[in-house]
Parts: structure tokens; sequence; C-alpha cells
């Protein structure tokens, strides 16, 4: 904001730094603060700096052994004030208002105290450099938004690291254990089938063998009968013939012929006796026969299976190990009971419910990291324009090129087109270099703004190079206001004026 | 086409493997669900997991026969032109265009290459039978 009028402006001070009270004008123009050290210059300095912007905090203003300071300026036909007061716990606390033409950003572009200057901030690097413009373009706001997204971002992406959700994610390598678990209890399942069946055929098989053999042994048993009766059958007729014989003449063809009867029963009887005899022998070899391939059968149909238990048992712990993965499966997908966040809840709802946080934030980010690169590059190129539009006003020699790159590194590029590393500046040279560049920021980001600060630069001039800069600041700004260290009887600062 | 025999047949068994692992998964996946183990929508995430995977397997193993269906059409073709210059051979020995020495060394030759291409296109028609053979 530029005033209406350019017409002085006058400060008012009580109880400020070391001094109790001090009034002073300002006139558009160049305004010298000459006073000996530690007399107030800095004081006062920091004083107007507090009418329009709050950066400096209170407690650095007002004096240290009052308890109440008072900041009275009055400007383009109104007076702002601002009242300081010491708490009883030692803080303290400002009221009143401010400057029409207030923008905290003119600490960082309008006011070169030597403790915090822009000289810190060119030697800084890139990433102070940066902040410098985020702040002065806004594009903090953009920082700010981004890294809190990104911190969210974070702090969800850690909480889907939990034990929880780890376990969720375990899901797929519990079901692929669980599928190999079934694989196994399937395999031995079809072992013990086959084993099963394997030993049933071999129970059968045995149980054929001696029913085969109890079928030999019921023909056998069969054949002896018809013997025994054959046999009896000879006795029979032996008897007959025998009884048939006591009937007759000894010495009659019938009683010869009955006596080779008899003889030839008794021989048949002895054949069919002995033949008896073997085949009673080999039929009680044939029972016993039966009877042990039927114990046989028996004992192998009730008994053990010859690896069976231990398939058994191992079907068993499978079986057990199912049960056990199922149940981390169950508890995979749940929160606990007792979770004091997401008490019993699906983690898969959770889990989408967070990544589409995630996404939304991911997506938020993007759009205002855009906002911020188009913001920062915009700066940063009107900022190169300035400081190109500087360098040729004031027609400093040495340098053929000062400007920040993408990462705003500021880069100084010597006549001889050798690149020279900040550090390495002489002071007046770093100091020339802060200026420029804080008067490019000005004119870039606050091209309005009446007032330029400049605390103790005459420390680093001679009278001529001094002269230049300040006429060149004089062209830009309304009110150029700069301390000078003086010697000699002055006991308050006093202000000179240049036009 | 460089078609490796033995990369092949391991390439197609790996695959044919995993797949019957997807499918013993969805299998236990879907008993996980019908015995109330899993949630209905822990179940649809991994079965979307499972079906992708599964149909990413599907792909290679129709990829890997389309690949041995062109192969078995060339050693058909392969077979037929052995064939016919097996005959050729016959004919001119008979006609004793050609000596017997050369007579039996291409026909050793021939009969070589004849066994070694049936040797491949039977594998490849076994192959082809059991991916024929397995439920889409």
């Amino acid at each position: 904001m530029r005033p209406s009028t350019q017409k002085s402006v006058h400060l008012e001070f009580e109880n400020i730094g070391c001094l109790s009270h001090i009034g002073v004008e300002f006139r558009p123009g160049l305004n010298i603060i000459r006073a000996p050290n530690a007399s107030g210059k800095t004081s006062l300095v920091r004083a107007l700096t507090s009418m329009f912007s709050d950066r400096i905090p209170p407690g650095h203003i007002l004096a240290l052994d009052n308890v109440q300071g008072r900041i009275r300026v009055q400007y383009d036909g109104a007076v702002y004030e601002k009242v300081l007061r010491r708490t009883t716990n030692g803080s303290v606390l400002s009221s009143g208002s401010m400057l029409p033409f207030a923008d905290h950003r003119a600490f960082d572009a309008c006011v070169a105290l030597a403790d915090t200057g822009v000289v810190h901030k060119i030697t800084g690097g890139g990433a102070a450099f940066r902040e410098y413009l985020e702040n002065l373009s806004y594009g903090k706001y953009y920082s700010v938004v981004i890294s809190s997204a990104q911190e969210l971002v974070d702090e969800l992406s850690r909480e889907l690291a939990g034990p929880n959700f780890k376990n969720f994610e375990a899901l797929p390598l519990f079901l692929t254990e669980l599928t190999e678990l079934h694989i196994q209890r399937d395999q031995i399942k079809e072992r013990i089938k086959n084993l099963q069946a394997r030993h049933k055929a071999e129970v059968d098989k045995m149980v054929k063998k001696a029913d085969d053999k109890a079928s030999i042994l019921s023909r056998e048993e069969t054949r002896l009968s018809v013997l025994k009766n054959n046999l009896a059958r000879e006795e029979e007729k032996e008897q007959q013939l025998l009884s048939f014989l006591g009937l007759t003449d000894d010495s009659s063809k019938v009683a010869v012929r009955l006596r080779d009867g008899i003889a030839e029963s008794k021989a048949k009887q002895s054949r069919i006796g002995e033949e008896v005899t073997k085949r009673t022998e080999s039929l009680e070899v044939l029972e016993k026969e039966v009877e042990r391939l039927k114990s046989e059968a028996e004992q192998k149909r009730t008994g053990k299976i010859r690896g069976l238990r231990s398939l058994e048992k191992r079907l068993r712990r499978i079986n057990k190990s199912v049960i056990l993965k199922e149940e981390d499966i169950q508890q995979a997908e749940k929160f606990a009971a007792e979770d004091p966040k997401y008490t019993g809840r699906l983690v898969i709802e959770v889990r989408g419910e967070i990544l589409k946080k995630i996404d939304w934030l991911n997506k938020a980010i993007a759009y205002f990291q855009e906002k911020y690169l188009r913001r920062m590059t915009t700066a940063r190129l009107r900022f190169n324009r300035n400081i190109t539009k500087a360098f040729e006003e004031l027609g400093l020699k040495g340098f053929e090129t000062v400007f920040l790159d993408q990462d705003f590194s500021l880069h100084l590029v010597r006549e001889n087109s050798v690149q020279q590393p900040v550090e390495t500046l002489s002071a007046s040279e770093k100091l020339t270099i802060s200026l420029i560049l804080m008067l490019a920021a000005k004119e870039t980001f606050l091209p309005n703004f009446p007032l330029f600060i400049v605390d103790e630069l005459t420390l680093s001039y001679d009278p001529e190079r001094f002269k230049q800069i300040v006429n060149y600041v004089k062209q830009r700004v309304p009110y150029v206001i700069v301390t000078s260290l003086t010697g000699g009887e002055v006991e308050k600062p006093e202000v000179t004026y240049e036009t | 086409m460089v078609f490796d025999l033995s990369s092949w047949k391991q390439s197609f068994e790996i695959v044919s493997q995993e797949l019957e692992l997807a499918r013993r998964k969805k299998q236990a996946l879907d008993d996980l669900l019908s015995t109330g183990r899993v949630s209905r929508p822990t179940y649809e995430h991994l079965e979307k997991g499972l079906t992708g995977t599964m149909r990413d397997l599907e792909t290679q193993l129709r990829s890997h026969a389309e690949r041995m269906t062109d192969r078995a059409e060339e050693l058909e073709k392969q077979t037929q032109l052995l064939e016919l210059l097996l005959a050729k051979l016959e004919i001119h020995h008979a006609a004793e265009e050609i000596d017997d020495g050369t007579y039996g060394k291409q026909r050793d030759a021939v009969e070589l290459g004849l066994a070694a291409t049936k040797n491949e296109l039977n594998q490849i028609r076994n192959s082809l039978m059991k991916v024929a053979a397995k439920p889409a």
C-alpha cells in the first residue's frame, strides 16, 4: 500500500529497549538513524518493525526494567498504537493496532537486521532459500498442507503396518499353508485308504484260502464217510457169508466159494481199513490246517495294519494343524474384542477405510504439490527477473549473472563465467548480493510496501558504494530507513534525511 | 521359432502345478466360507486375488497350448515330408538309381529324423490331452 500523499511518518516510543521515551520522524527518501553503540538504534528499528509484522516477539521490544511500553505511529493522517505489558509471570503481551500495510512477510523482504538478515538465508543453501521464498510467495501454505497430509499418510501407513493389519496381509500365506495341510491330509487319507484296501484284500485272500481248504476238508470227510460205509457193508457181507458158511457142508463147492468170498471181503476190508486210517490221518491234518488258516485270517482281520497307526497319528496331527490354521485365519480377519480402537471389527473393512483415506490424501498431496510447484516456479522466475533487473540498473561489476536454479540454490557467475560459491564472497559482496536479493524479493512479492529498513548498512561499505546502493533503494521504496554508527556525544538516536 | 522341448515341458508342468494349487486354495477358501470361518468381505478380498492368479495361469497355460499346437502342426508337416522323402528314396533304390550303400545311409538318417519327430509329436499330443482333460 503506497501512502496517498508521501508525508512524514511520526513515531513515538515509550520504554522500548534502552529508550524511555523518544519521538522521531521519518520522511520520504533516505532516513539515517545515527547513534553510537548500544544507544537504541536496533530497539527503534525493532519497535517500528513490530507495527507491521509480528515476527519480533514483544519481549524483545519492551524495556527490561519496565512493565509497560507504548509505540505510537502517525501515518497518512491516522494514529496507530500498540501497548506492551509485562505479565506477572514475566511474559510480554502486546495489544493495539498495526499499520494499514502490515504484512508478516515484510519482515523477510523489507527488514535487514544485522542478526536475522537475508545474508543468513543466502548462505544457508537451497533449502533455506526455498523456505524464504515459500514464506514470501505463500507457497508455505501449500507446503504445510502437503507436509501435514504426508504426515497423516505416514501415520495411517504406520497404522496399516500394525500387527492386526500385518496378520491380515498374511492371509494369502495362511491360505496357502492351509491348502498345503489339506493336500497333506488328502494324501494321508488316500494312503490310509490304500493300506486298508490292501489289508482287506490280504484278509479276503486268507479267508478264501481257509474256505478252499475247508471245502477240501468237507470233500475228504464225505469220502471218508463213504469209505466207512463201504467198510461196514463189507463187514456185514463177511458176517452174512460166515453165517451162510455155517449152514453149508465144508466140502461143498458152495462152502469153497463162500470161503473165497469171505477171504475176498476180508482183503477188501483190510484195504478199505487202511484207506480209512490213511484218510483219517490226512483229515486230521487238514482239519488242523483249516483251523490254522481260519485263525490266521481272523488274526489278520482283527490285527493291526502295519503303518496304519503312524499314518492315523499323522492325520490327527494334521487335522489339529488345520484347526489351528483356521483359527489363525479367523483371528487375522478380525480385530480382537478387547481392541480399544476397532473392537471386533473386520480388518478388511477398517483397512478399506484407511486405504480410502490414504488415497484421498495422496490425491490432495498431488493437487497441492502441483499448485505449490506452479507457485514456486512462478515466484522463482519472477525473482530471477528482478535480480537481473537490479544488477543491470545498479551496474555492479564483477558478476555476469546471479540466479536461483530449480533447487533454489543460488548461483553466482563471475564475468569470466566461473561459478563462485556464496561462502567465498567478501563481506561487502555478501551484503550487496543479500540486499539485491531482498529488494528483488520485495519487488516480487511486496511491490507496494512503503518501508525498507537496513540495520548497520554503513559498516560494510565505502561511501561511494553506500550511496550507489541507497540511491537504488530510494528509487523503489518511499521510506528507506538505515541505521548508522556514530561516535560523539549523542545520547539518543537522531534521524537525518536525504531526499 | 526356437522350441526347447525340455524347457517348455518344465514350464508347462510348473504352470500346471501352480494352477492346481490355486484351485485347491480356492476350494479351501470356499470351505472356510461355508463353515463360517471367514466373513464374506474377507472371502471376496482373497477370492479376487486368487481368481486373478488363476486367470493369469490359465492364460499362460493356453499360450503354452497354442504354442504346442503350432509346433505339433509343424511336426506333422515335417513327418509328412520325411515320409515322402523316404518313399522317394525307396523308389530311387528300386529303380537302381542309387547304390545300396547310399540308400542305406540316407534311409537311416531319414528314419532317425522321423522317429525323433514322431517322439516329440507324441509328447506334445500327450501334454495337450492333459490340458484338455483338466477342468477350466
